[in-house]
């Protein structure tokens, strides 16, 4: 049996767990005090695999902390805790930055933009200039490789650019209620851009107004999603990136 | 409206971008969720390259993950 975290709260917000609130697998969602704060554990019978549901019904346990009103500090899925004592444990030893995060968090929520482009036809489009399967063997496999990696920049990098001017009107538009900003790496060759901002609870709808002022061109659209809990914002701990909540175990 | 001019589905750029937020291996999920969306088997092929490349996503199953989003996706 392991203990799984989803996040902490300031400790007046303790009374505040619904009722029969669920986690991963189903199990109950427990909340456990530690020096100041709460935090909202659940058994594990096992390891967890990383799967598509867990990793929902970690942030569904996270947005219902989001919900008591309060913004909770939320951890990072996939972290792993022997019992309640060594979770408690790793807190403790992180009490002081925990309690400054959550200190810094209240108040405020994310909210991210994605921008990409509009349709999947325009997705295909790019598909010839991508680098196919080559086959090794082949002669001048590594030319032909070096060449459609060469039409590859060239049809993505237009592409690019449209997101790199987008991105620009949306920051524009909304920085009157951005505190902070985070921007995700850009890891797949597909040209998608995700931006996280920090945005006071009170200015959401103006936030939200702000960006649909931005007009979407034909070729790129953008999604506004939140607001949410600042897993963009809570970098703690052994945290290589500070993207994805406090990181206090492997 | 064509197929192909329908807009890239919503829910699956908001799972991906999800995945991305609480997994810090959420890269190479993320990059799998967008092969779902745009359907280009070369992204496949970036992410097994990815894959091979992080020893800690194989560590976190992260094949079992590829193989519920891949139905009939070869074992890596």
């Amino acid at each position: 049996m392991t203990t799984h975290l989803y996040c902490v709260l300031p400790n007046e917000r303790r009374g505040e767990l619904p009722t029969d609130l669920r986690g991963i697998e189903g199990a109950r969602v427990r909340a456990m005090q530690v020096e100041g704060l709460v935090a909202w554990i659940s058994d594990a019978e096992r390891t967890l695999p990383v799967s598509i549901d867990g990793v929902r019904a970690h942030d569904a346990v996270v947005e219902a902390a989001l919900e008591t009103g309060a913004t909770p500090v939320p951890a990072r899925f996939g972290q792993e805790f022997a019992s309640d004592e060594a979770c408690r444990g790793a807190l403790e030893s992180y009490s002081e930055p925990v309690a400054s995060l959550l200190a810094d968090m209240q108040g405020f929520v994310e909210m991210t933009l994605i921008l990409t482009p509009s349709t999947r036809r325009m997705l295909r489009d790019l598909e010839p200039a991508l680098p196919a399967m080559i086959d090794p063997a082949r002669p001048g496999a590594g030319h032909e490789y070096m060449e459609s990696l060469r039409a590859r920049e060239a049809a993505t990098g237009t592409v690019r650019r449209s997101l790199d001017s987008l991105a620009q009107k949306l920051a524009d538009a909304t920085k009157a209620f951005v505190r902070r900003y985070a921007i995700h790496d850009q890891v797949t060759q597909l040209p998608l851009r995700t931006i996280s901002h920090l945005v006071s609870r009170t200015d959401v709808a103006n936030y939200k107004q702000a960006a649909f002022t931005v007009a979407a061109t034909s070729e790129l659209r953008f999604l506004v999603i939140g607001p949410r809990a600042p897993y963009s914002f809570c970098a703690l701990g052994n945290s290589d990136t500070g993207l994805h909540g406090m990181k206090l175990a492997d | 409206m064509a197929p192909d001019d329908e807009e890239i589905d919503t829910e699956e750029l908001v799972l991906g971008d999800l995945l991305n937020h609480v997994l810090d291996k959420g890269v190479v999920i993320g990059g799998t969720v967008t092969i779902s969306v745009a359907d280009i088997d070369l992204v496949v092929l970036d992410l097994r390259l990815l894959l091979s490349s992080v020893e800690t996503a194989v560590r976190h199953n992260i094949d079992q993950t590829l193989n519920q989003l891949i139905p009939g996706r070869p074992s890596t």
